[in-house]
């Protein structure tokens, strides 16, 4: 009946809810097949139809960097992904909220499927091109699982970065380094200016892939580093030229020994 | 709105021999809602607090009375119990996380409403006074006190939202249990003395230890409202460990204040003229007598924000007691 209380005896709220109820009724690669090239293709069950889709993917991009903005890219699991897709949005900060491996459930009903410069995305119509998904929009549409996952990036060569099944996907290349002279001397961006940036990344058998970096990315100054080693990235398009975006910095590590 | 309330009370003394009394007491009683707790925003709105009922106080004490030509003392043990209390009130919070049908709500003006509220209080209290000579008094008091919440609340938020489908929006409980309660130090300890001249002045001394004051602490914090993100999920950084640093209840410095009163009188012929005067506080000791959380930082991501401001914006609002204070009154009596 009657105790001592300390101080310390109070207890904290316990994070205490439920999974969010979604009947996932799609999937990306589903919403990917409707887009037929050229213009955007609105995403439905059927034509004129209001009924809900989602699908459940997984976050892999991350915008606390600076290097993504106002983009969130998912892909279909966390391990071994068939297909990813970016979603255009004008919502910022969605590290936040939508960090990587975090799955969530997105309804794309009425939303576009299409191409910014070859890399398949979502978002609205914008005349003949995917525009961004408005804030109160996006909001209504994304639902967090309270479920994180560890996204096992896939190992694949260099060579094989022209893989448009892999793009909006986290990749990781094995032994791999910044060529002779740029090495320790340039930079990942510039330092004079805020462009955008790309930085050749080869293999020790000289095949090569762009890295490319936002300028206001918060890392954009480092001097690309010297060593050999691996690069965790999310694959993408410009246009015909494959390119890999990283989060932030600890996506490189590279500290092994030169193959030249 | 109809309350019925009763109460009921039992006592007994029990004197050993004229020097050596026992009392005991207990009571039962219920009291309606004061009216304030009753409408959660009455300038707005017709709307009763959800939940409303009697709340019941259970209340025991024991004490023993010694008496003695020189040396008085009384002892006395008490517990109360505080049951079904209701509370609301009114600011403007950044960080709730309202879910209405259409839209989502972060920030707003808004009635908290806490219920099913339940205090416990228990604590002993020692006074001894002696009369060590016919001019010299000695005088010691101590009183060691524990009041805190014995149950985790019900809280709702009542505003008006802009989804109009909600007029309330529930949190649950509010998690409260063993925080103290506020009003005060739960612990002081007198000691003073008194002395009286024939000669008919007089002067006495105390000195006064203070501790375990608390601030009250904000109920919105206590609820899941604290870690729910905009979104109704938590945040994605949300730390236990940080929470639990930041809604620790903040316990105010002990502090001892040291009064001095005094005074002389003269008859001349039919008149009694005199003075008295007392300085309070004559150490000029800077003490918080009480304060309050803001609610307005009602979320993990809010705070934690907040508390990196020096000062914080939305920071706690204390209340200090004065510095040394000087009194003296003349009189003429007739």
């Amino acid at each position: 009946m009657a105790s001592c209380v300390h101080d310390d005896d109070f207890s904290v709220p316990q994070i205490n809810l439920e999974e969010p109820s979604v009947n996932v009724n799609t999937s990306i690669v589903s919403v990917k097949k409707m887009y037929r090239g050229y213009e955007p293709v609105k995403v439905e069950t059927g034509p004129d139809s209001k009924e809900p889709m989602y699908i459940e993917a997984y976050v892999v991009s991350s915008d606390e960097s600076g290097n993504y903005y106002k983009t969130l890219i998912v892909q279909d699991s966390p391990e071994n992904p068939i297909a990813g897709v970016s979603i255009s949005t004008d919502v910022t900060d969605l590290y936040t909220k939508y960090s990587p491996g975090r799955k969530i459930y997105f309804r794309v009903d009425g939303l576009y499927i299409g191409q910014y410069a070859g890399l398949p995305t979502l978002g609205i119509q914008n005349g003949n091109e995917i525009g961004r998904i408005g804030r109160e929009d996006f909001e209504s549409r994304i639902k967090r699982s309270l479920e994180t996952f560890e996204i096992v990036p896939t190992v694949i060569s260099v060579a094989e970065a022209t893989n448009k099944d892999r793009l909006n996907t986290l990749i990781k290349f094995e032994d791999v380094q910044f060529p002779d002279g740029m090495a320790g001397v340039e930079h990942f961006g510039n330092l004079n200016n805020n462009y955008g940036v790309n930085r050749i990344v080869e293999d020790c058998n000289k095949n090569t892939v762009l890295l490319r970096t936002n300028g206001y990315a918060d890392f954009k100054n480092l001097a690309l580093p010297e060593g050999n080693g691996s690069l965790i990235a999310i694959l993408s398009i410009f246009n015909s030229d494959f390119q890999v975006f990283i989060r932030d910095i600890s996506d490189v590590q590279m500290t092994g020994e030169r193959c030249d | 709105m109809d309350f019925t309330t009763y109460g009921i009370k039992a006592g007994f003394t029990y004197k050993l021999s004229g020097r050596h009394l026992f009392e005991a007491n207990g009571t039962y009683y219920t009291d309606p809602p004061s009216l304030r707790n009753s409408f959660s925003n009455s300038r707005e709105n017709n709307a009763t607090v959800i939940g409303l009922t009697e709340e019941k106080t259970i209340q025991v004490d024991g004490s023993y009375i010694y008496r003695s030509p020189i040396v008085k003392l009384k002892l006395t043990g008490y517990y109360t119990l505080m049951q079904d209390a209701s509370n609301i009130s009114f600011f403007y919070a950044d960080g709730i996380s309202v879910q209405g049908a259409d839209q989502v709500q972060t920030n707003g003006f808004i009635q908290e409403v806490l219920t099913d509220i339940d205090t416990k209080s228990l604590g002993a209290e020692l006074g001894i006074q002696a009369q060590l000579t016919p001019t010299l008094k000695l005088k010691a008091a101590a009183a060691y006190g524990q009041n805190t919440y014995d149950n985790n609340p019900q809280l709702y938020i009542a505003s008006n939202f802009r989804d109009k489908s909600i007029e309330t929006f529930s949190y649950g409980y509010s998690y409260l249990k063993d925080y103290k309660v506020a009003g005060g130090p739960q612990q002081a300890y007198q000691m003073g003395f008194e002395y009286r001249d024939p000669e008919f002045w007089w002067f006495g001394v105390t000195a006064n230890y203070f501790s375990n004051a608390y601030i009250n602490v904000s109920p919105l914090a206590r609820t899941k409202n604290f870690y729910l993100d905009s979104d109704g999920m938590p945040f994605t950084n949300y730390d236990p460990e940080i929470a639990r640093a930041l809604l620790k209840q903040e316990k105010f410095d002990d502090y001892i204040l040291v009064n001095l009163v005094g005074g002389k009188s003269w008859k001349i012929r039919d008149y009694y003229v005199g003075f008295f005067a007392s300085v309070n506080n004559i150490l000029d000791k800077t003490y918080k007598t009480g304060g309050y959380e803001q609610g307005r930082n009602a979320n993990f991501k809010t705070m934690s924000k907040d508390i990196q401001y020096d000062p914080r914006v939305f920071g706690p609002k204390y209340w200090y007691g004065y510095g040394t204070t000087y009194y003296m009154n003349f009189y003429i009596r007739f």
